[in-house]
């Protein structure tokens, strides 16, 4: 097997994101919009034909207050205290022998320009144990992951991601990326 | 997402004459084992031994390609790195309905004060860069 990377948003049960789903941050409502500079009650994964996948996971939501708090669900919390299995997103990296995955980053972007901001998006990411999120537009402003470098042939990170329009519309150009180094 | 199986593999010379290939011999690569690098490095240990050359080595639709960093017994007098290293960079699109990924295979020469990294595409290992960092 060769490397498998999967991204999985978190709830009662995980509902993996597949190559044609995407997340959808929404105002509590799956397919209802946020107000602009107001930032997501609501996180489902949408399928290409525009089902709700995460429909009886009970997903997660991880809401961004401010520098270092969220709201997950009890109000608001420095987001240092926020658990595994609390965050948004759990991500996996895999190999069938054992690697170590390291110099890890993630950020949003305008989907053709890495180093572009997100067109009229502002996310913010934090990986569990952060005590500040970070507005992670474009390449330059990645987020930065703790090194996995046990050899193991799973890797698990544990992120925490928020998004608030700054401007009226759908913003389906934008992506999200993760780069790393295995060997 | 699964990636593709890495094509592109590196082929060492050791301090005591020997030649290593990735995934062959001693460096195959097995589940649930080391991977072949950190078998690499364990070998290294378990004879105080050192790496003297590196390349990376793929077989793409126009030929072999070999492509090689500075090493002791350079054809153009470089000048001969302390180390080298290998590993894979990868950068993966998700979560937003359009998944791609770029993934390259990575040689480094590393030096007192700066690093020689060689990349290779993947995706299409005709191509290759060099950065010095």
């Amino acid at each position: 097997m060769a490397l498998t990377q999967t991204w999985e948003l978190q709830g009662s049960s995980g509902t993996t994101i597949e190559a044609t789903d995407l997340i959808q941050f929404s105002d509590g409502t799956f397919d209802n919009p946020i107000t602009v500079s107001s930032y997501n009650d609501g996180t489902h994964v949408r399928s290409s034909g525009g089902a709700d996948d995460s429909d009886g996971n009970t997903p997660n939501n991880v809401k961004y207050i401010a520098s270092g708090t969220a709201d997950w669900g009890d109000g608001t919390e420095d987001i240092e205290d926020c658990l595994d299995g609390e965050a948004t997103l759990k991500i996996t990296i895999s190999e069938s022998s054992s690697i170590t995955v390291t110099d890890i980053t993630m950020y949003a972007y305008d989907g053709t320009t890495p180093a572009t901001a997100p067109t009229g998006t502002d996310v913010q990411l934090a990986e569990v144990g952060d005590t500040e999120w970070t507005n992670a537009d474009g390449s330059g402003a990645a987020l930065s992951i703790d090194d996995s470098d046990t050899p193991a042939t799973d890797h698990y990170f544990y992120i925490l991601m928020s998004a608030s329009p700054s401007t009226v519309g759908v913003k389906s150009s934008n992506k999200v990326r993760i780069e790393f180094t295995y060997q | 997402m699964e990636l593709p199986e890495c094509k592109v593999k590196f082929v060492v010379g050791l301090s005591n004459g020997e030649s290593l290939v990735e995934g062959v011999g001693i460096l195959e690569k097995k589940p649930n084992e080391l991977s072949p690098w950190h078998k690499l490095q364990s070998y290294l240990k378990e004879n105080s031994l050192t790496i003297t050359s590196m390349s990376l080595n793929v077989k793409t639709e126009i030929g072999n390609r070999h492509y090689h960093l500075p090493n002791s017994k350079s054809k153009f007098q470089g000048k001969v790195p302390n180390s080298y290293n290998c590993f894979r960079r990868g950068a993966i699109d998700g979560l937003t309905g359009a998944s791609g990924y770029e993934l390259y295979t990575v040689a480094e020469a590393i030096y007192d004060d700066f690093k020689v990294r060689l990349y290779v595409s993947e995706i299409d290992p005709d191509k290759c860069w060099v950065n010095v960092i």
